[in-house]
């Protein structure tokens, strides 16, 4: 058995065709009927987000069930099987194994190190389950994939260090303030930048937020949303002293915070930090206000070496998060190798139990024995016997199933029923 | 024995908190706080030892005592780790604990004899208090450091691996603060009970010993920036500076008393 993996993503195909094949969560049950009434696919898991929508199979002949999987894809999006061919990409095996645990880590994202991807794929896990999918492989696969992205997680920095704009601007805050719970904010404009800026910063836990823009109205929306209050754009300024965020997107073609106003703001609150970050085009803030000190203003140029940095770490943080994938991929594959063992152990214990009932039979028809306590009393000294007798060689047969060693017959018997040298 | 195997923590912890900084594998740190416990653990048995051999505490030499300062370094370390979680600070404790040790070891280790002019009740809360307060100062200098660099990254935008590692600027703040205070009243009870250890000894208070005039005039500076702190507040950025000024005076009363006054 083994597993394999066709899928389609944000580096293969382009958003229309990712959205006509993504699977919509009432048509789960219909696609994996169909995958699962395939006799030689004995376990499947469909995963399906807005970057990616991949098919999982666990089979014995992975080239033709793919292709059974593929044609089952192309009716339901009714695409041409060739065509579909054209954006879709095929791992079977090892490469299958690790492409799952890429993808769960976030190694295989459109950003890289993104969190969400994690709970996408244990949902996917969830919903084989629920549709019966998921097998003994399956299971244990899930088990693996959240013990390997767990260790990535937090061994590495992949989820640090952001790589968005507005959510590296908070970041660069708490660079500042460590923690924001007792710091406030104010934000001119109630732009989507600014919008997301106070989201980021509600999430960052931030002590209160107060919007200015030139319409009130929308102000007034936006720090409803936050949580924060609302000030009119023309005393604005006023709220300075009190802020230690300024974050400004706007669409105003002069400066709206001058180094004066900020050197005036700086002595009513006694030189503590202020951060400003200018996301406007052209920009809201004066930038000579960096010269002057405890002030740190930081354009949208800024940012955007940030995010670059960021994202040139987070690809070093990927070739160590890829060591703890190939550790994870190895231990699974001990697994998989023990489990080749479980039909030798099944039939040796059938041998036994048939043999057992044999003799039973032999011996109360031998010694004319009809009492029925007295045969089960027999019947369990004879299983208790056989049960301790095999213990051993089958604990032991398991647990050397994963090692790749040659044995003579005795040697065998010696590790199997743990015997020692007779003189 | 015990105080080889500090050497070794001390040495093995600087090792670690290099690795951890450059390589960033999360592991390294755990490994780098077990082995300045274990320092803190192995320099605090050999003075336990000591004690219970000789009835002595290794302050009438000059082994003896870098040995306690390197000790409570690594005490600090692991107070401020507690408070902060912020392993930056060893990459710059460790490698002086190391060098302080190392000094010890070279200026013949612990000392077989008792200096009969080194002991005393008063002179064993006077040397301890001092030199947990100098060791304290350094830390809230290296914190005043590590303030001005974190500072200059953010000012010229530059996010090297410096800037990631090292803690937020309040972080900073807030560990040259407390470290600041508890230095402060550490070397106050330090200095009082010099003199009246000085008292006890010589009869009388000598106000004209260099060494009490530069550690009155460290104790002086330390107290007017506490002092200031507290009544007038100072930015960040000023106390960062205000550490380092100290900390000078500090250096001019252990170095400057010792190899220029005193000959």
């Amino acid at each position: 058995m083994q597993l394999a993996v066709l899928g389609l993503n944000h580096n293969t195909a382009p958003v229309g065709v990712r959205e006509t094949l993504a699977v919509d969560g009432s048509e789960l049950a219909e696609i994996y009927s169909e995958i699962m009434s395939n006799d030689r696919i004995y376990e499947a898991m469909i995963i399906s987000t807005c970057n990616r929508v991949e098919y999982y199979i666990v089979t014995d002949d992975f080239l033709c069930n793919i292709e059974s999987v593929l044609e089952i894809v192309s009716e339901h999006c009714k695409m041409d099987r060739s065509e579909l061919r054209k954006y879709t990409y095929i791992h079977c095996g090892e490469d299958s194994v690790r492409h799952i645990f890429r993808v769960a880590s976030g190694l295989d994202s459109l950003v890289m190190g993104e969190p969400q991807i994690f709970g996408q794929v244990k949902d996917s896990f969830e919903n084989c389950r629920l549709y019966g999918g998921a097998g003994t492989f399956l299971k244990k696969l899930e088990e693996y994939t959240i013990k390997t992205t767990k260790k990535v997680r937090t061994y590495t920095g992949i989820g640090e260090n952001p790589v968005s704009v507005s959510y590296a601007a908070v970041e660069l805050a708490t660079k500042i303030f460590g923690s924001l719970s007792d710091k406030h904010a104010l934000i001119i404009g109630a732009g989507e930048m600014c919008e997301l800026a106070s989201k980021h910063l509600v999430t960052a836990g931030i002590g209160g937020i107060t919007v200015t823009n030139r319409t009130f109205e929308k102000a007034q929306r936006l720090a409803g949303e936050v949580n924060g209050s609302a000030v009119e754009f023309d005393s604005f300024k006023t709220c300075l002293p009190d802020s230690d965020i300024i974050i400004s997107s706007t669409g105003a073609t002069e400066l709206l915070v001058t180094a004066a106003d900020v050197k005036d703001a700086m002595a009513l609150r006694k030189r503590r930090p202020m951060f400003f970050i200018d996301i406007a085009v052209p920009r809201d803030i004066d930038p000579l206000i960096n010269e002057l000190e405890n002030v740190y203003v930081y354009s949208i140029d800024d940012l955007k070496a940030v995010v670059d940095a960021n994202r040139k770490q987070r690809e070093k943080e990927a070739v160590k998060a890829m060591e703890y994938i190939d550790a994870g991929l190895a231990m699974f594959y001990e697994w998989l190798e023990s489990m080749k063992i479980i039909p030798v152990i099944k039939s040796l214990r059938q041998q036994f139990e048939d043999k057992k009932e044999e003799e039973l039979k032999r011996f109360s028809s031998k010694f004319k024995i009809e009492d029925k306590n007295e045969l089960a009393k027999i019947e369990y000294l004879v299983t208790a016997y056989m049960n301790k007798v095999l213990h051993t060689p089958l604990k032991n047969l398991k647990n050397a199933s994963a090692v790749k060693g040659k044995y003579s017959l005795d040697e065998a018997l010696k590790i199997l029923f743990e015997l020692e040298d007779m003189k | 024995m015990f105080f080889d195997l500090s050497i070794l923590c001390a040495v093995l912890a600087l090792l670690h908190v290099t690795l951890f900084i450059f390589m960033g594998y999360q592991r390294l740190a755990s490994i780098t706080n077990i082995f300045a416990v274990l320092g803190l653990v192995f320099s605090s048995a050999q003075f336990i030892t000591l004690w219970q051999t000789k009835h002595m505490l290794p302050f009438g030499s000059v082994s003896g005592l870098f040995l306690f300062l390197s000790q409570a370094l690594m005490l600090v370390y692991i107070m401020m780790y507690i408070k902060y979680r912020r392993l930056t600070l060893g990459l710059f404790i460790f490698p002086l604990t190391v060098l302080f040790i190392m000094i010890a070891r070279f200026a013949g280790g612990i000392p077989a004899n008792i200096n009969p002019h080194a002991a005393g009740f008063w002179l064993y809360i006077h040397l301890p208090f001092t030199i947990i307060g100098t060791a304290f100062f350094m830390v809230s200098t290296i914190g005043g450091i590590m303030y001005f660099v974190q500072e200059r990254q953010l000012k010229n935008k530059n996010f090297g691996i410096i800037f990631r590692t090292f803690p937020p600027l309040d972080t900073i703040d807030k560990l040259i603060n407390t470290t600041l205070y508890i230095g402060f009243y550490t070397f106050t009870i330090g200095l009082l009970s010099g003199l009246i250890w000085m008292m006890y000894a010589n009869g009388v208070i000598n106000i004209y010993s260099p060494k009490l005039v530069f550690a009155i005039i460290t104790w002086i500076i330390y107290s007017g920036i506490t002092f200031y702190k507290q009544i007038k507040g100072m930015s960040p950025k000023d106390t960062a500076l205000s550490t380092i000024v100290g900390f000078i005076s500090v250096l001019i009363t252990y170095v400057g008393v010792a190899f220029f006054v005193m000959g």
